[in-house]
């Protein structure tokens, strides 16, 4: 089976965090200390190392992952810097990313983050909906807020998430509003992962809350002077736009596309779509080479259900190809329940974009634009029932 | 990037002061008082012939999401 040649791998180097936001997957491990070894962390390079041949591996982003990352000494990822110099050399492209929840930002922090080891950093940040909590239950916000004023006067780039759940959908404009007034290329992502019903209950929304948000979003996006891209709605235009003029050739494949995938604490690796679950573990990476990984009989099987999943929403489906279909093919648990009880809130969203472009000079300036790029006229779309 | 002397729980100021600033540089399109903005037209344009990407490679981002933090 095929292999992405330039992976992502997430590594969740420890739970431990210093917040407890209530709609956390990993809020059962929060107060878990336990964490990689540098020992462990060099067996996994040298377990990719070892594949990039077989696996014909082009580079790899390393995104450090917790918990908060922050919390462990600067020193460890210097470390790391180390090892993985000493391991992949200077041919192997390595790029590398934190995600962060920005409580925690010393000067040795901010010293660290300008020497440019972390190519990317993201701040883990809301803004509303008052679920970043200390252990304490104080809210976090102002910290956050200090911090990022820090990132922004040392001219340290970022970008940010925003979990769009139960309480924050009510301030979904102005959680835009707030990183486009700072130019700030952000994530909105929706509630996606569990850890048991009754969390899902208190932070999970239905099909028409997610679409209703997300059309405020991109109605947000749209009207902005600024327009600074947010995720997913970035995406979505682009769909609606292939759709106008009528480019579908972009048909999400995980056997060869899969790109990203979690390795937890202990090693085990898993991918995006059913992380933990056991018997979904392609292996571990402190024990095994990668190419063994990446032919595990758990991989076969998740994406031999992505492939059914796709057959039953997307193959039917009018934006397909202009959409390639990975939220349909990397439906966690969460996800799947939407799409079997309601549909498929992707085309929710394209069904609406593409209406809106009908209803304003937005469709006719699209194919201008696509001809006066292309040299070729583009085929108009016949008119979609609106979601 | 810009520098602002404070960042306040609505970003720049107060909502009052988003709301004038939201309502700036706008064109009115169409019958239905959609706004759209000169900026997210010309980045819609330039969709229009853009080079695809990995399906689901997202620029600029650690792709993963949210995560504990």
């Amino acid at each position: 089976m095929a292999f992405y040649t330039y992976p992502q791998f997430v590594f969740k180097v420890s739970k431990y965090c210093n917040l407890r936001c209530d709609y956390c997957y990993e809020f059962p491990h929060l107060g878990d200390k336990s964490r990689m070894s540098l020992e462990q962390i060099q067996a996994a390079f040298q377990n990719i190392k070892s594949s990039i041949a077989e696996l014909a591996l082009k580079g790899a982003d390393f995104v450090w992952h917790g918990g908060e990352p922050f919390l462990i000494p600067i020193e460890f990822y210097e470390e790391i810097d180390r090892i993985q110099k000493n391991i992949f050399g200077s041919e192997f492209k390595c790029v590398n990313s934190v995600q962060t929840n920005l409580t925690v930002l010393t000067d040795r922090h901010i010293e660290f983050l300008e020497s440019g080891f972390f190519k990317g950093v993201g701040v883990s940040f809301d803004v509303y909906g008052d679920q970043r909590l200390d252990t304490k239950g104080r809210s976090r916000t102002n910290t956050v807020r200090a911090n990022m004023r820090k990132l922004i006067d040392h001219q340290i780039k970022f970008t940010a998430i925003a979990v769009l759940a139960r309480d924050s959908l009510p301030d979904i404009k102005k959680i835009y509003r707030f990183f486009d007034n700072l130019d700030i290329k952000h994530r909105i992502l929706a509630y996606y992962r569990s850890v048991g019903s009754e969390q899902a209950q208190r932070h999970g929304l239905d099909f028409d809350e997610l679409v209703g948000a997300y059309k405020d979003l991109f109605h947000e996006w749209l009207g902005s002077e600024r327009a600074t891209p947010v995720a997913p709605i970035k995406d979505y235009v682009r769909y609606a736009v292939r759709h106008v003029t009528s480019v579908d050739n972009d048909r999400f494949d995980r056997s060869s596309s899969e790109r990203i995938f979690i390795i937890n604490v202990n090693g085990d690796f898993f991918n995006l779509v059913e992380s933990y679950e056991p018997e979904f573990c392609y292996g571990n990476l402190f024990d095994s080479p990668l190419r063994e990984i990446a032919k595990s009989e758990s991989r076969v099987r998740s994406i031999t259900l992505s492939d059914e999943r796709m057959r039953r929403y997307c193959h039917s489906c009018p934006y397909f190809g202009s959409c390639p279909g990975v939220f349909v093919a990397n439906a966690t648990s969460v996800e799947r329940q939407l799409l079997e009880t309601s549909g498929c809130p992707v085309r929710a969203m394209l069904d609406h974009i593409v209406d809106v472009f009908k209803r304003t000079d937005l469709n006719d300036y699209i194919l201008e634009s696509y001809k006066a790029d292309n040299g070729a006229s583009a085929k108009p779309q016949p008119v979609l029932s609106i979601a | 990037m810009k520098t602002f002397s404070v960042i306040t729980e609505a970003g720049l100021g107060t909502d009052a002061h988003m709301s004038a600033d939201a309502n700036s540089g706008k064109e009115l399109v169409g019958g239905d008082n959609i706004a759209v903005s000169e900026k997210a037209k010309r980045q819609i344009g330039s969709q229009a012939s853009e080079e695809k990407t990995p399906a689901n490679f997202v620029e600029g981002f650690p792709e993963f999401g949210d995560g504990p933090t």
